[in-house]
């Protein structure tokens, strides 16, 4: 979708409300953290952005939570912000962790190179715990980086439910289509161009099954950071 | 030593690289979206919020329920809270400052508009929130994202909708909204 000729003068007109704080009934900040985390149902994210609406002073503190919520997710992977009780297993057991992370990045490379020279696809294991929506899975803090995209290549994984084939499709913010696959294991390698030429910036990705129970519905949208190099500060 | 005790102590390296941690990322989310009129007070509403998580471990810690640490999404939901209270409570300062001029005018832009502009900015402002509120509820919720800034994949995550469901309300929910303005006489 293109952007309307009027989008900035209505976000303008939208956000310069002339009024600073009401300070009568402000939005619980609980719940804007809630509404922006996604642990809020959907009809309190809908009561959340209603009152967004009618009090879009509000939308500083909107933009913070956003901002705060995306800075965590992108440390989600550091071994100080591991939740509870398995971060004293994880730091006693890092190497095993490590060794075992290694093990599975080696499976899934083999798997997608075994599936690139069209061996037999890999049975699709199912269980009872299988999650009815699609979720992503890798990349594990959902960043890649075109610095290692080479070594490390920028796989996304997703569950794969009683499906066996997928439509992949990656677009950029302005949703012009960047590359659409169909695959049939749960995973799509991000060419190795597209990471170089597209970082820094956020890319979107959807895997829709082809098969299976959830035929042709659509899944969530996911994004996916690419950036030059891991910071240093991290 | 108390067996709480001897826990802190043994954490408090693990504690120390958490709260740098979240202290880095309110840094970076504060240098990102402070509006110019809380840019100078960015140091202080880290601190309240990372002394406000400091806190909260402490307390959890007293009441015995340090068994586990407190999750991270926890620590970030209250480091939120702290940072937001403080915000608005600089702005009730700044009004209660300002007595007799009424309230401060949030200003968004970085040239100064004249008074005309402000007083037709605030009232096209008015009967955009106005609009807004008689819009259905999907799409009051696809528009105000997309007014406050956000592109339409981002709406769509945080929504949890589709991109195409997240465009065709974002569509039809401007279009809602041009009628709506059109019959109170405004044309953006």
């Amino acid at each position: 979708m293109s952007e309307p000729r009027d989008l900035e003068a209505l976000r303008r007109a939208f956000a310069q409300v002339g009024v600073a704080d009401r300070g009568d009934d402000p939005i619980d900040a609980g719940r804007l953290w809630d509404a922006v985390s996604g642990e809020a149902s959907e009809s309190e994210l809908e009561a959340v952005l209603a009152r967004l609406a009618s009090e879009p002073e509000r939308l500083e503190e909107w933009r913070l939570a956003v901002a705060l919520h995306e800075e965590m997710q992108q440390h989600a992977a550091s071994p100080h912000l591991d939740e509870g009780p398995a971060k004293g297993w994880a730091a006693r057991h890092r190497g095993l962790l490590a060794l075992a992370a290694g093990l599975l990045l080696a499976l899934a490379l083999t798997l997608a190179v075994a599936s690139r020279f069209g061996q037999e696809p890999q049975p699709v294991y199912r269980s009872a715990e299988t999650p009815e929506v699609l979720e992503a899975l890798g990349p594990p803090d959902g960043r890649c980086f075109a610095a290692s995209a080479a070594e490390q290549p920028c796989v996304l994984s997703w569950s794969a439910g009683d499906a066996s084939r997928w439509r992949v499709e990656l677009t950029d913010g302005e949703l012009e289509p960047l590359d659409r696959q169909i695959v049939d294991q749960p995973r799509y390698r991000v060419p190795e161009e597209t990471v170089r030429r597209l970082a820094p910036t956020t890319i979107y990705w959807q895997a829709t099954p082809l098969d299976g129970d959830r035929a042709d519905e659509e899944g969530p949208t996911f994004a996916l950071e690419l950036l030059q190099e891991p910071a240093s500060d991290r | 030593m108390t067996s709480t005790a001897h826990r802190a102590a043994t954490d408090a390296p693990d504690r120390e690289a958490r709260y740098t941690a979240i202290r880095a990322d309110l840094e970076r989310a504060v240098r990102r979206v402070c509006p110019a009129w809380l840019r100078d007070r960015q140091e202080d509403l880290v601190q309240v919020a990372v002394l406000r998580v400091m806190d909260v471990q402490r307390r959890s810690d007293e009441r015995g329920e340090g068994n586990r640490e407190l999750g991270s999404s926890y620590l970030y939901r209250v480091a939120y809270s702290a940072m937001i209270d403080e915000i608005r409570r600089i702005r009730r300062r700044d009004e209660t400052d300002l007595d007799g001029e009424g309230p401060a005018v949030i200003q968004h832009t970085t040239s100064a508009p004249g008074p005309d502009a402000v007083t037709q900015a605030s009232e096209q402002g008015a009967a955009i929130r106005d609009c807004l509120g008689h819009l259905l509820a999907p799409r009051r919720s696809a528009v105000t994202l997309y007014l406050a800034g956000h592109s339409v994949p981002e709406s769509a995550r945080l929504l949890g909708w589709t991109l195409k469901k997240t465009e065709n309300l974002v569509y039809r929910g401007l279009a809602d909204l041009r009628q709506c303005l059109l019959g109170k006489g405004i044309r953006p």
